[in-house]
């Protein structure tokens, strides 16, 4: 074992005594039983990115994880039935709660939250032998809550995977051919265009392109930034929910989607005006052109949209 | 202009996030390269080291499903983080809460405020110190006071602080040996009034007393010297004489009484003057509620004077409406002399004057006759127990 691994090894378990220290209830675990859940971990999220990380980060590290989550679910692990019961105990609200968020009605939240606890049991065998548990996927970096929910969320999407592989409603299908407009993203500006046939065209490409330009100006944002356009945009999160998921406020969120909306124009801009020969004038003309018909067409879109979420919906009871 | 940019830009992500986002958000078979379930929410808990969440921030910007969890994640233990905060808002110390009170922006307008309430409140207060005199001034010769200090002479607290507080104050500090005599006076007065069978005396030394007892009752003061001063309280004269030409048998005794109360009275004034000597003593120097003091005494002595000889006439058709006639007292019921003894059960003859049936009866019974002839117009007597009625 060379020196570096050693010393590792020695935070690791100071590390794991503090923890058990701490604990409100140790489940009669000694460090021992902690160190490789504590070592997976540390290799997870801190060595990983650094291999020469400060013992004092290190040690840090591990005085942040969850003692009493860790301790509860190593016990789990370990077979204390104990200590299952008050995993069920406690965390059965939790996992109905994630559950009826991820289903659609009751009954599949039900069936949802009893194959999380079939998951975590370990039912399924690895090859080794040893039950497949989840509970071996538990860090001790965040909540035990949290991770639980976790683990409902990917479930439900696995199921739904599954399901949608067989089965698309037509509502589906029909909300998708309108999300995308019939796949080629053009007839949204040919439905506004003026009545000129030329310069409908006109329009028709310059949108096209504008947009091409600026999906590549989006994947050229910082990953933080190109997060907050996806987050905000995309996936249609408030300003405020965004700035939670990246960690800020959501006054820092408005200020950041202010400037990365300058940023996008310029890079735009820089596109049109370099690869396709632009010039300044009609860059901004185009903008404002192609700003004016999307603004005259929201309303119909949204009502649209509206109208075939409503049908989504009714399909679904 | 940047505004305009701005909701350009902001259009066209729309409208490209509307094309693709739903393609994107859409399950993909990719799970092995899925982030982790304690990934997921170390990243939603912001649990994470900094390199271990770029690298993860990375991956979320461009997988929607994990980007879904994340967001759902992140609403979950955002509500926890919430709640974590506003407790530990409420478990802020009192400094933090005092320091609150005392910031810039609040001092900013309660300072103002506050010296604007200060300014009323000395404006208010200036304003009621000027007006209590003009109160007092205009309502003491009010005529609902002098209403009110006619029908509760005591305990009206009319002008309790003024000029009869003044009064005693300067009685006790100038003429203590005087006011010694005066006091011994009044006593004897009172005791001499004790005695006496007409009411207002008393209650002239009853006040006194009582003023000199307790400066609290001092409207009394001003009571006592304008009734002190009207002499025509004793003796009731006219109903006396009529009585006496009426009635002989009983003219020596109110001519004894009559005597009598001239001798009080006389004894009265004389104590008075020396009263109303003194109170003009003390009344001089105070010149501006003098005339003013004088106005309430002149209207005093003319409502008691009133008082006075409402109460003497009452006397007198107490008077008046009871006689005796022959040994028998009769009583004046709506203008029908009716025998003190007579019950509405006794069995009663109706007479009239002349008739023959009353002459025959006076000639029997003398006495009726006696007391039909004092009496005038209807009488009822009664006589060997039976009742008569003679109109």
């Amino acid at each position: 074992m060379s020196e570096r691994s050693e010393q590792i090894q020695n935070l690791l378990v100071a590390g794991a005594k503090r923890l058990l220290a701490h604990a409100t209830e140790s489940r009669s675990l000694d460090s021992d039983s902690l160190v490789p859940r504590i070592k997976s971990s540390v290799d997870k999220y801190l060595l990983k990115d650094d291999e020469n990380a400060s013992d004092q980060s290190i040690a840090e590290f591990i005085d942040e994880l969850k003692a009493d989550d860790l301790c509860l679910i190593v016990a789990c692990e370990r077979g204390d039935e104990s200590a299952w019961s008050d995993l069920v105990e406690r965390f059965t609200p939790t996992v109905r709660s994630a559950a009826r968020s991820a289903s659609s009605n009751e009954d599949g939240a039900q069936d949802l939250a009893q194959s999380i606890w079939a998951e975590l049991y370990g039912l399924r065998v690895r090859a080794d032998g040893k039950p497949a548990s989840k509970l071996a996927y538990y860090s001790g970096r965040g909540s035990l809550a949290g991770w639980l929910r976790a683990v409902v969320a990917q479930l439900a999407i696995d199921q739904h995977r599954k399901q949608s592989r067989t089965v698309q409603t037509e509502d589906d299908a029909d909300f998708d051919r309108l999300a995308r407009g019939g796949g080629d993203g053009k007839e949204l500006f040919l439905a506004t265009a003026a009545l000129n046939p030329e310069e409908a065209i006109s329009d028709k490409l310059a949108g096209a392109e504008m947009q091409s330009a600026l999906a590549r100006s989006i994947k050229e944002l910082s990953d933080e930034d190109r997060l907050l356009v996806k987050l905000y945009y995309f996936d249609g999160l408030r300003l405020r929910e965004a700035g939670s998921v990246l960690g800020v406020h959501e006054a820092t969120a408005s200020r950041r989607l202010t400037r990365i909306h300058g940023e996008l124009r310029e890079r735009v801009e820089s596109t049109l005006i370099t690869d396709l020969g632009w010039t300044k004038t009609e860059t901004e003309g185009a903008f404002a052109q192609v700003a004016l018909h999307l603004e005259a067409d929201l309303e119909p879109l949204l009502a649209a949209g509206g109208a075939v979420s409503g049908a989504k919906v009714k399909a679904r009871k | 202009m940047k505004q305009t940019e701005n909701k350009q830009m902001d259009l066209l992500l729309g409208d490209l996030a509307r094309r693709t986002g739903v393609r994107s958000v859409a399950p993909e078979d990719h799970s092995a390269m899925h982030l982790d379930a304690d990934e997921l929410n170390s990243y939603a808990e912001q649990a994470l080291p900094a390199a271990a969440r770029a690298r993860y921030t990375s991956h979320l910007a461009e997988c929607a499903s994990c980007r879904k969890i994340v967001s759902e994640l992140t609403s979950a233990s955002g509500a926890n983080v919430r709640e974590d905060s506003v407790s530990q808002n409420t478990s802020a110390g009192f400094r933090q809460k005092f320091g609150a009170l005392l910031s810039p922006s609040l001092l900013r307008y309660a300072v103002p405020a506050l010296a604007l309430f200060a300014f009323i409140a000395v404006g208010l207060v200036a304003l009621r110190q000027q007006l209590q005199p003009d109160f007092v001034a205009q309502n003491q010769p009010a005529a609902s006071r002098d209403a009110t200090i006619e029908t509760k002479p005591a305990d009206s607290p009319a002008e309790p602080g003024n000029f009869a507080a003044a009064i005693e104050e300067r009685r006790s500090s100038e003429s203590q040996t005087r006011a010694g005599k005066n006091i011994e006076t009044k006593a004897k007065t009172g005791e001499k009034s004790e005695t006496s069978n007409t009411a207002t005396p008393t209650d002239s030394v009853t006040v006194t007393s009582d003023k000199d007892a307790s400066p609290g009752k001092a409207a009394g003061v001003v009571a006592s010297p304008s009734y002190a001063s009207e002499p025509a309280a004793p003796p009731p004269p006219k109903p006396q004489t009529t009585h006496t030409e009426a009635r002989t048998e009983v003219a020596a005794r109110r001519k004894e009484e009559a005597d009598k109360r001239d001798e009080q009275a006389r004894e009265q004034e004389g104590a008075r003057a020396r009263t109303d000597d003194n109170q003009n003593q003390i009344a001089l120097p105070q010149a501006g509620r003098g005339a003013l003091a004088g106005q309430s005494q002149e209207r005093l002595r003319k409502l008691e004077a009133k008082r006075a000889s409402d109460a003497g006439a009452k006397t007198n058709d107490d008077e008046a409406d009871t006689r005796t006639v022959s040994g028998r007292r009769f009583r004046r019921q709506g203008g029908v002399w009716i025998d003190t003894a007579y019950q509405s059960s006794t069995a009663t003859t109706t007479l009239a004057r002349g008739s023959e049936q009353f002459r025959a009866l006076v000639a029997d019974e003398p006495g009726i006759r006696a007391i039909a002839a004092q009496l005038p117009g209807e009488v009822v007597v009664v006589w060997k127990g039976r009742a008569y009625r003679i109109r």
